[in-house]
């Protein structure tokens, strides 16, 4: 395993290296420029030049590229150029946001989505199972924007309530965080669980039939023990890979999600620095993203072994 | 109700922060010595009478004699009703600061963030008894309208008594003229990023003459000095954070009724009572809250449901569609309508063919059919526009029918010019921004209009950065949608766009007669004298028309009904808080 994991961990560099060339290239191909959004009307074509010069702008782009990278490497990702405070620093201030929001979310996912499948395969074509399935559906087909959008406003128009617009950090008020999380959480988290659950069901239907549940149930065992113990864990390495996966979409998604519920995360952070084109904050953020990516996935393959222990790696 | 467009949301809001600045250029007015009674100057249009003066006041309609009544208009913001003292009051905006330098930030939450916590040499009036439209200069940190000895020589006397906030670095010391030169002068830098510096291009010399005054001399005589006193991009800095920091990013300290406690950027921010604060008594509330949503149905939301007391994103927030609904959920809110400072208009490259022949504009203002652009685009909520007067300039505009009078729908007499033209047939483009939903709307209204005169238009739709591009490098190909929709005064806009030598002369316009009027308005230091040059202009647009306008939307801004002693400006700054008190 562990020759494995560093074998891993050195191709980590190197994708990165791809992943940040991708990424400035493709923020500087944007139309437009961030002198733009920062002169807005004031703008005249005189000032344009000599603003670019001023931030460094009009340099060649791989000038610039390597002047970036060489600070990345040393954990300087820039300047935010609207803010003027350090990309690094407003990652660290938005992580905890989306982290939270995240990890929330990701629990009611594996709640919902796991148990939900487990029990719609043992109670496969009754009428939980088609409650189930038909929920799942549902949630499915509805986007999260709108249902985050209609939990914000129904309230607010027939009953004069609304989730908090102020966002409450977890360390200075715990309790109204975690109100404040839940309803964001749910609508973010219910629309993955839905995957989840699909799943789930199939993968624990397909391992229930094989023979070493019928031996076990043969054996006697308890049907809860068969299912949770020996068929649910064998069924888990698919699910687990999805639910990695949707780690990264929840992450992603995170930007609506935030932009609705006010809460001052990296998604809001990425779709501010992207409208505004703040090349240092966006190269950034999506540095960060990709890091994140590489890390889930490996943490994910590792998981695989735990859960079915006649995996091995090579 | 839900918008993910980000973009338009920060230009509306944008919009609105130079529309902000609108009120005050509009009108720099009378003292309530001038207005009559200080608690029912409602309705009062001190830009109406014309009655221009030798006083500070000058160059706006209603300028009386300066500074007796000066001093007058200071001593009473109107109050209505019982004051009372403590509580807080939550505002919701769009769009957090990304810092806090008021001078190189577009953000119009800056603005109002030092609306709260300093002081401008001049201010507008505010209070439940003040017309949102009215504009009303009165001063502020001066105390009263500049003297005049000559045109070209404004003195300001400071309030004696007036300190910064206890906070470090300026820690209490009194303030001083100096205060000011430092401030007019640091907006003034000549750099791309100190982005109002046009604000001081008239201005030759500041001098603090001694601690309490402040002498400001412009190059000629310039008709707009006193409003441009007024807007809040002028509250004064203070020069040792600028000497600490190297600039006002992180810190805001200044001798307002507030105090910044607290600032969590794409949070909100906590001003608590300046307690020297040097008008006796104010302000009445213990804290403002400002919190930052930037969904609107989120911000609407938390104002239905009375998370926030003051919606000072009104105008990207309510709209014509959730009117109603607003108003039938909080039956006891205020909300409020104004007229708009600028809006869209169509505009053409004057020195290329077909549009470098007056007749082919003059077609093309005869083709909109400017009512049913209202009911198509604007669900019937705006005024006309036919000039560059916009309606929102209630002391400036022409009456609404003199307007409509000039804008008559003429299909035949559109045709008729276009023929003696030699431009029967002919296709163009019209670019709009694509993530701006209303410039594509009117390149639309445009498209439908025109075909019937044989004018074959493409709506080109572009991301905004090129849509700017176009601009700077005048390379829109003839039309574009031009869409800036708010200045501090008339000739905020009338003079960069349409003076030969303007620096936003994006159309190449070269029209001896038109620089010759515009010249004139800009020098004439009576208001009278100078809002009949601006509405010549407005009514004989037919001979210039090198912008068609067709109408001014509406905005609204709504509070609940325990913020007392409130009303919106269309100023959209928060100057009046001091006298506001929480039900």
């Amino acid at each position: 395993v562990r020759a494995y994991i560093i074998r891993r961990l050195a191709l980590f560099p190197v994708v990165l290296l791809a992943a940040s060339l991708l990424i400035f290239g493709l923020v500087r191909i944007l139309p437009g420029s961030a002198v733009e959004t920062l002169l807005q009307e004031s703008l005249v074509g005189q000032d344009v030049k000599q603003y670019e010069h001023q931030l460094g702008l009009d340099r060649p782009l791989p000038v610039q590229y390597l002047t970036w990278a060489r600070g990345a490497i040393h954990g300087d990702l820039g300047t935010s150029l609207l803010s003027k405070q350090s990309v690094v620093a407003r990652i660290d201030q938005a992580l905890p946001v989306t982290a939270e929001l995240t990890l929330f979310s990701l629990l009611i996912t594996a709640i919902i989505g796991v148990t939900g499948g487990a029990l719609a395969a043992v109670f496969q074509d009754r009428w939980p199972d088609h409650l189930l399935r038909g929920v799942s559906v549902l949630l499915l087909a509805v986007p999260d924007f709108w249902l985050a959008t209609l939990v914000v406003t129904l309230p607010a128009v027939y009953f004069h309530w609304a989730p908090s617009p102020t966002y409450h950090p977890l360390l200075k008020a715990p309790g109204s965080n975690l109100v404040q999380f839940l309803i964001p959480a749910a609508v973010f988290g219910l629309h993955t669980a839905a995957v989840s659950l699909r799943l789930t069901r199939s993968q624990l239907l397909e391992v229930l039939h094989q023979d070493y549940v019928r031996t076990a149930r043969a054996k006697g065992l308890a049907e809860q023990t068969v299912v949770l113990r020996h068929a649910l864990r064998s069924a888990m390495p698919p699910v687990i890979t999805v639910l990695g996966t949707q780690l990264g979409y929840l992450l992603g998604g995170a930007v609506i999600i935030e932009t609705i519920f006010g809460l001052p995360g990296l998604g809001r952070l990425t779709i501010d620095a992207i409208t505004q084109r703040d090349y240092p904050q966006i190269e950034g953020n999506v540095l960060f993203f990709a890091a994140v990516f590489l890390a889930i996935n490996l943490l994910v393959d590792l998981s695989y072994s735990w859960f079915d222990p006649r995996i091995r790696y090579e | 109700m839900f918008s993910s467009f980000r973009r338009p949301e920060y230009d509306r809001a944008r919009r609105r922060l130079l529309a902000a600045s609108a009120g005050v250029a509009g009108v720099a007015a009378l003292a309530a010595a001038g207005c009559g009674s200080s608690t029912n100057n409602k309705g009062n249009n001190a830009g109406s009478n014309g009655n221009a003066g030798k006083g500070a006041a000058n160059g706006t309609p209603g300028a009386s004699s300066g500074a007796a009544q000066g001093t007058a208009a200071a001593a009473g913001t109107p109050v209505v009703g019982q004051p009372k003292r403590g509580g807080t009051i939550t505002v919701v905006d769009a769009l957090d600061p990304q810092h806090l330098d008021p001078h190189t930030l577009i953000t119009p939450a800056i603005v109002n963030f030092y609306s709260l916590a300093s002081n401008r040499l001049l201010r507008v009036q505010g209070g439940s008894a003040v017309q949102p439209t009215s504009y009303t200069v009165i001063p502020d940190a001066a105390t009263a309208l500049p003297e005049q000895p000559d045109p070209l020589t404004y003195v300001f006397k400071l309030k004696p008594g007036i300190n910064w906030q206890n906070l470090p670095p300026v820690a209490g010391r009194p303030l001083e003229a100096a205060d000011y030169k430092f401030t007019i002068e640091r907006l003034g830098t000549n750099k791309p990023e100190f982005i109002y510096r046009y604000l001081t291009d008239a201005i030759d010399k500041v001098t603090a003459t001694d601690a309490q005054t402040l002498t400001i001399t412009t190059k000629q005589p310039y008709a707009r000095l006193v409003q441009t006193m007024a807007l809040p991009m002028l509250s004064v800095v203070a020069h040792e954070v600028v000497e600490r920091d190297g600039n006002l990013q992180t810190t805001l300290v200044g001798t307002g009724p507030f105090q910044l406690s607290q600032w969590t950027p794409k949070v909100g921010a906590k001003f608590v009572r300046n307690p020297g604060y040097f008008e006796q008594g104010l302000p009445y509330l213990d804290e403002v809250d400002y919190t930052f949503i930037s969904d609107q149905s989120a911000r609407l939301s938390a104002f239905l449901s009375g998370q926030v007391d003051i919606l000072n994103s009104g105008s990207t927030t309510i709209t014509p569609d959730n009117l109603s609904q607003v108003k039938s959920s909080l039956a006891n809110a205020t909300i409020e309508k104004f007229s708009a400072v600028g809006g869209n208009e169509y505009m053409f490259m004057a020195d290329k063919p077909p549009f470098n022949d007056l007749r082919v504009r003059q077609a093309f203002h005869y083709a909109i059919d400017r009512a049913k652009q209202i009911q198509v685009d604007a669900a019937g909520d705006a005024d006309w526009r036919t000039g560059p007067l916009s309606s929102g300039f209630t002391d400036w505009t022409r009456s609404k029918s003199d307007i409509q009078a000039d804008g008559p729908l003429d299909l035949k007499k559109a045709k008729d010019l276009l023929t003696a033209a030699g431009q029967t047939s002919f296709k163009m483009n019209m670019m709009a921004a694509s993530d701006v939903p209303d410039e594509i709307a009117w390149s639309e209204f445009a498209q439908q209009q025109l075909k019937g005169l044989g004018i074959d238009v493409t709506v080109q739709s572009v991301p905004h950065a090129d849509y700017l591009n176009a601009q700077v490098k005048r390379s829109f190909d003839p039309g574009q949608v031009y869409a800036i929709r708010a200045y501090p005064d008339p000739d905020d806009y009338l003079y960069p766009l349409f003076y030969s030598q303007g620096s936003k002369n994006y159309a190449n316009i070269n029209d001896p007669k038109l620089d010759q009027l515009l010249l004139a308005q800009r020098q004439e230091l009576d208001a009278g004298k100078r809002k009949q040059i601006l509405q010549q202009i407005d009514h004989e647009w037919i001979n210039y028309v090198y912008h068609v306008y067709s109408y001014t939307a509406n905005q609204y801004q709504g509070f609940q009904a325990r913020v007392k002693n409130f009303q919106y400006t269309a100023l959209g700054e928060l100057t009046q808080l001091r006298n506001t008190w929480a039900g």
